[in-house]
């Protein structure tokens, strides 16, 4: 009788903290994805913003998936001939939204990628998965006098460990246009 | 021979001793019933403190996902003012300060169509000596409290802000 008991009370303790233990961990994996889901969120558009601010020339294609920056490579020569040495647009860089435009969650494919010089093969991913846009919106517009309005969310493709989200909107304006 | 026997005997005995330290008789040892209950008592409030920390984790995350939107649309109004033909005193560069309010959402559900956060964004635009100082203030309120994020920056003609 007393082994019976002892054996079920070991078996109830067992299965808690074998519940506990996969509770623990999708709450861990849940709570890291978040973490990381607002630094990626975060670090992209202060990037963003970073090289929009130093760009001399700025536009989108008509989905506003295609951010294009003109930079000025040598403040010191015109290259276009305006008189104005220092805006003009000698090398290009974009931010490529690469996936299925739409308001949705489903779109554990979506990636930001950032190409450094257009033309050339050299890419990088800025966010690798589960990037949309925000309801009504294009993910990049650009508006007069050159306002930049970035706006973008991200979604965790892991649904086990809880819905998690980010959706950021920052606007950045170019200031050597 | 005799030797022989009484070693074998105390081996038993040690033997015998062993197994009934392993295997107590009924009424001498092992847990009575409230110690088991106390034992379990112990356990789960154990578990719950533990849960519970679980729990206050994965909302310290959300938060800061939350907390890092709210940031960003703080961010954009900063740089939306610094991006305004800097020409005092028109509008919103007055001679007196000025309140700008706007109202942003923040934590877009699950379906990616509603913003379950909903906020305002203050933004203060008072003259000083070296120009405006900006004081955006952007409130979001949360089922578990309000979340405010807040930037100040000085605007002047050398901000950037072209016709």
């Amino acid at each position: 009788m007393e082994l019976m008991v002892s054996a079920s009370v070991g078996l109830m303790i067992a299965a808690g903290v074998m519940v506990f233990a996969q509770f623990a961990g999708l709450s861990l994996s849940g709570i890291t994805a978040q973490s990381n889901l607002a630094l990626e969120a975060g670090n992209t558009l202060e990037f963003i913003q970073g090289r929009v601010r130093l760009a001399t020339s700025v536009w989108t294609d008509v989905p506003g998936n295609i951010l294009t920056l003109g930079f000025d490579d040598d403040p010191a020569v015109d290259s276009d001939g305006d008189g104005i040495p220092w805006d003009d647009s000698d090398h290009f860089e974009e931010f490529q939204f690469v996936g299925v435009n739409g308001s949705t969650n489903k779109v554990s494919s979506n990636s930001l990628v950032y190409v450094p010089v257009v033309g050339s093969a050299g890419r990088r991913t800025l966010i690798p998965a589960g990037v949309h846009n925000l309801p009504g919106t294009n993910i990049f517009s650009v508006t007069y006098p050159a306002k930049v309005a970035i706006r973008f969310g991200v979604v965790d493709g892991y649904d086990r460990a809880g819905y998690h989200s980010i959706d950021v909107q920052g606007i950045a304006i170019p200031l050597n246009r | 021979m005799k030797l022989w026997s009484r070693q074998a005997r105390d081996k038993r005995d040690a033997a015998l001793r062993r197994l009934a330290f392993r295997m107590p008789r009924r009424g001498e040892s092992g847990f009575s019933l409230m110690e088991v209950m106390v034992a379990m008592l112990l356990l789960g409030i154990l578990l719950i403190a533990a849960f519970g920390g679980l729990f206050s984790m994965d909302l310290c995350s959300r938060r800061l996902g939350d907390y890092t939107a709210a940031m960003a649309i703080v961010e954009a109004k900063v740089q939306d003012l610094r991006g305004i033909n800097y020409n005092p005193p028109n509008f919103p560069f007055g001679a007196s300060t000025v309140y700008i309010t706007n109202n942003n959402s923040i934590s877009l559900d699950k379906g990616g169509a509603i913003f379950k956060v909903p906020g305002t964004v203050v933004s203060e635009i008072k003259p000083v000596a070296s120009g405006h100082l900006v004081t955006v203030t952007g409130t979001f309120v949360e089922p578990r409290g309000s979340l405010t994020a807040n930037l100040q920056t000085v605007v002047n003609q050398f901000s950037g802000g072209k016709p």
